[in-house]
């Protein structure tokens, strides 16, 4: 351990559970939130779970405001007006309910509001912020990236990197769940799991270990539950129970991507998915197996079997078998995944639809982002592309 | 993996662990706006030499307003007010705490009355007090034990009013921990042992108590493993920094992991040894814990049992029997006891009748155990606990602690 540090961040209060959303109002009162401005999507207001928010706020005092109309597009016209709108109405907090657009929009609110106008350009890129902003809450409702509770926002050509834009509160309460396409479920999944695991493998830090643990655990169980379920075929979830257990992981997902800046299948698997069929999830945990062979390779490596295996599993496989066990673990999944979807999700990058002359351009454009040698990384996505062992070129 | 129904967890504090990593204190600073902190430390951790290291590791980067090495062993609300006032009179806008428990709760202190620019903590007690950020608050812990750094409690003694404080806040919380083996590479091993083992039962009672979750029991797993396999390298070598650091690095783990979940009967009986015969906390926490997983077995055996495996590693977990896993895990933090004996020279005591003061004089006397059996029933922890307790629980389990003999588990009551 000589010579070596690490740093671990996570400035979010996380409520996990049955009722979730009942203690939120207490906690906006401790941070003197008055009159927190609700920003969420036309498609979740219309889902009808914004009821259990406002239920949940009924009797504390603290009044509402909900705007519903985040979209894909304007979005800086957008900002505007929701600043506008923030000022004139005198909120003082902001709750995020939705996915991605709406936690970007809702984070850059937060900027503005609080440091002024000229925030928007002054604050843009890393650290450029330099004390807490106004209370921020963020609350999935189906699908999520991890992006949403990371350090990271972007809307247009603003994009920011500061530990103030986590958010203070994330509240997963699974009646705010509506329903998701499988393969969405599946794409969550298969990120957060990938960005866990090379977090979990790659860096010897304690407290991203205990987080990523705690998330693998999570998916592990939400796993089998989304592969029986049959939903493939009707390609639309029939109940809610996976979504907030894969939101956990997701929420747990944006606090490692906040600590880990050095992840290698994250920028690579979302190159690949640009020139690709497969949705980025996907095409992260393909890149898995082949990642973790090369960024193991001259290390004690066994150890990332215990968060997929269990205390029980782990011990009673040798020290020297428990690298190809994990190894053997996550092409179980995404063959399981090829099975069950009939061949929809793919299990190697050629499946993917990935051209073998995409190839180089990917590993120019990658290897400006990593240590990693352009030799290497053609390798792995070589063997990737057919779903070759590593071991065996 | 036990999930309750409903769980938080929040841990907001920057952990920056490492050798060398007081260098970053300046960086850690400049980033929250702030450039001219005042160190708070106390006259033990001065006259040890850390606030200089301290001080010298960071004078190059960043203007130090003042430094205040008067806070008493008990933190002390006319010592929290009076170094508030010396912090306004010297512009000062950020804190660096060096030191152990009560130097984090004065540093704490200090920061409500400066932060809400007031003269007087006393406005600020009660739940909900505080209602906004603090000025930033650095925590260099100095021993390897407590967790304070992480902890989002303060207790201020007011003692012309005889009584303690409680002041509970997230705002409370520092910005960030500071981990630095350079801080704990002088403190003695018969301290470091007891520290250590102060962290371990944070851990175990974080694992095995009634309020655990996912994230706690991760953390919680983490810190045992560490200081499991890094507390006898200390003993052996006291200069192993590497040792050091990860004992001081579980320390806050373990902090985080207690703090999310709350602890059980180890700290509702020795708080109550603490305060009836004021004895280490550490080392009424060393003894008291096989006995605390004694108590608890027939509730909580399972989870007991899944912790061989951090303490003892994966092979003596598979090699072990499933229904002798629980047991051999008590046994082994008893081992464990006895090593740390004989490697401090029988300074460290392995039950309550060894514990004695500098002069060798008994400090938990027999016929003391009924008050101190009468004394925890009025600590909170008492209610995370998985097994109930009552007075005579409390006595029988005190007894036994007391003589050194195994808990008679047949005669646990049942709940």
């Amino acid at each position: 351990m000589e010579n070596s540090s690490f740093e671990y961040l996570c400035r979010t209060k996380t409520g996990f559970g049955k009722n979730a959303l009942d203690h939120l109002p207490s906690d906006l009162s401790a941070m003197d939130a008055k009159k927190p401005f609700v920003i969420t999507s036309k498609a979740v207001a219309q889902s009808g779970v914004t009821a259990h928010l406002i239920d949940a706020f009924k009797e504390s005092g603290i009044i509402l405001g909900i705007w519903d109309n985040a979209l894909n597009d304007n979005l800086v016209d957008t900002l505007r007006d929701l600043t506008d709108l923030y000022n004139n109405k005198g909120f003082d907090a902001i709750i995020a309910l939705g996915g991605g657009v709406v936690a970007d929009l809702s984070k850059i609110l937060n900027i503005i509001v609080s440091k002024g106008p000229h925030a928007l350009k002054e604050c843009k890129g890393t650290d450029n912020i330099d004390a807490p902003l106004k209370p921020l809450v963020y609350i999935p409702s189906g699908i999520c990236t991890g992006r949403e509770t990371s350090r990271y926002a972007c809307v247009a050509e603003y994009a920011y990197d500061s530990q103030f834009l986590m958010p203070d509160i994330a509240v997963i309460d699974p009646r705010m769940f509506s329903k998701a396409p499988w393969e969405d479920m599946v794409n969550e999944a298969l990120r957060s799991f990938t960005n866990c695991l090379e977090s979990y493998a790659k860096e010897d830090n304690p407290l991203i270990r205990s987080y990523a643990y705690t998330a693998l655990g999570v998916i592990m169980e939400a796993l089998p539950n989304i592969m029986e379920s049959d939903l493939p075929n009707n390609n639309q979830s029939q109940d809610q129970e996976h979504l907030p257990l894969l939101a956990k992981a997701s929420v747990i997902n944006g606090y490692l991507i906040s600590n880990c800046d050095t992840l290698v299948c994250r920028p690579l698997g979302k190159m690949i998915s640009e020139k690709c069929s497969a949705p980025e999830g996907v095409c992260m945990a393909i890149i898995l197996p082949y990642v973790l062979e090369f960024l193991c390779k001259d290390r004690e490596t066994g150890r990332i079997l215990l968060p997929l295996a269990g205390i029980e599993r782990y011990c009673a496989i040798p020290d020297t078998q428990r690298f190809g066990k994990v190894l053997f673990i996550i092409r179980e999944i995404i063959n399981d995944f090829f099975r069950i979807s009939n061949g929809r999700v793919p299990r190697t990058l050629e499946e993917a639809g990935l051209k073998q002359e995409d190839l180089a351009g990917i590993v120019e454009s990658m290897s400006k982002r990593t240590d990693i040698e352009s030799k290497a990384l053609a390798l792995i996505l070589d063997n990737a592309m057919s779903g070759r062992s590593m071991t065996s070129s | 993996m036990y999930i309750p129904s409903y769980y938080e967890f929040c841990c907001k504090v920057k952990t920056v662990a490492g050798h060398g990593t007081l260098e970053r204190i300046p960086g850690l600073l400049e980033a929250m706006g702030a450039r001219n902190p005042m160190i708070i430390t106390d006259k033990g951790v001065s006259q040890a030499g850390l606030a200089t290291i301290v001080i010298n590791a960071i004078e190059d980067k960043i203007s130090i307003g003042s430094v205040e090495d008067d806070v008493p062993p008990d933190s002390d609300l006319k010592v929290v007010n009076h170094i508030a006032s010396i912090y306004k009179k010297k512009a000062c806008d950020s804190i660096i705490a060096v030191g152990g428990g009560s130097v984090l709760d004065t540093a704490k202190g200090v920061n409500i009355v400066v932060s809400e620019d007031a003269d007087d903590l006393m406005q600020f007690t009660g739940a909900g007090a505080l209602k906004r950020e603090l000025k930033p608050l650095i925590a260099v812990p100095t021993t390897a034990g407590t967790g304070s750094e992480v902890t989002l409690v303060a207790v201020i003694a007011d003692h012309d009013n005889n009584r303690k404080m409680l002041f509970t806040s997230y705002f409370l919380l520092p910005d960030a921990a500071i981990i630095d083996p350079r801080m704990t590479l002088t403190l003695p091993v018969h301290i470091a042992a007891p520290t250590a083992m102060d962290a371990m039962t944070h851990a175990i009672e974080a694992y095995i108590c009634l309020s655990k979750n996912p994230l706690s029991d991760a953390h919680a797993l983490e810190a045992i493993e560490m200081i499991s396999n890094n507390i006898m390298a200390v003993m052996e070598a006291p200069d192993d920094g590497d040792a050091r650091l990860a004992l001081g690095t579980a320390a806050t783990l373990a902090g985080i992991a207690f703090s999310n979940s709350m602890v059980g009967m180890i700290h509702t009986l020795g708080h109550s040894v603490g305060s009836v015969c004021h004895v280490p906390h550490g080392t009424c926490m060393s003894i008291l814990l096989p006995y605390g997983l004694e108590y608890n077995m027939h509730k909580v055996g399972d989870r007991i049992a899944e912790l061989l495996f951090p303490l003892a590693g994966a092979k003596v977990y598979a090699t072990t029997p499933r229904q002798e896993r629980a047991q051999k895990c008590v046994q082994y933090t008893r081992d464990m006891n006895q090593k740390l004996y004989e490697a401090t020279n029988g300074i460290h005591a392995r039950n309550l009748k060894e514990i004695t003061d500098r002069d060798q004089n008994p400090m938990v006397p027999q016929s003391k155990l009924p008050e101190i059996a009468r004394t925890a029933l009025g600590d909170g922890s008492i209610f995370y606990n998985p097994e109930a307790l009552e007075y005579d629980d409390c006595l029988m389990v005190l007894t036994a602690a007391w003589q050194g003999e195994k808990l008679d588990q047949s005669k646990v009551r049942k709940g």
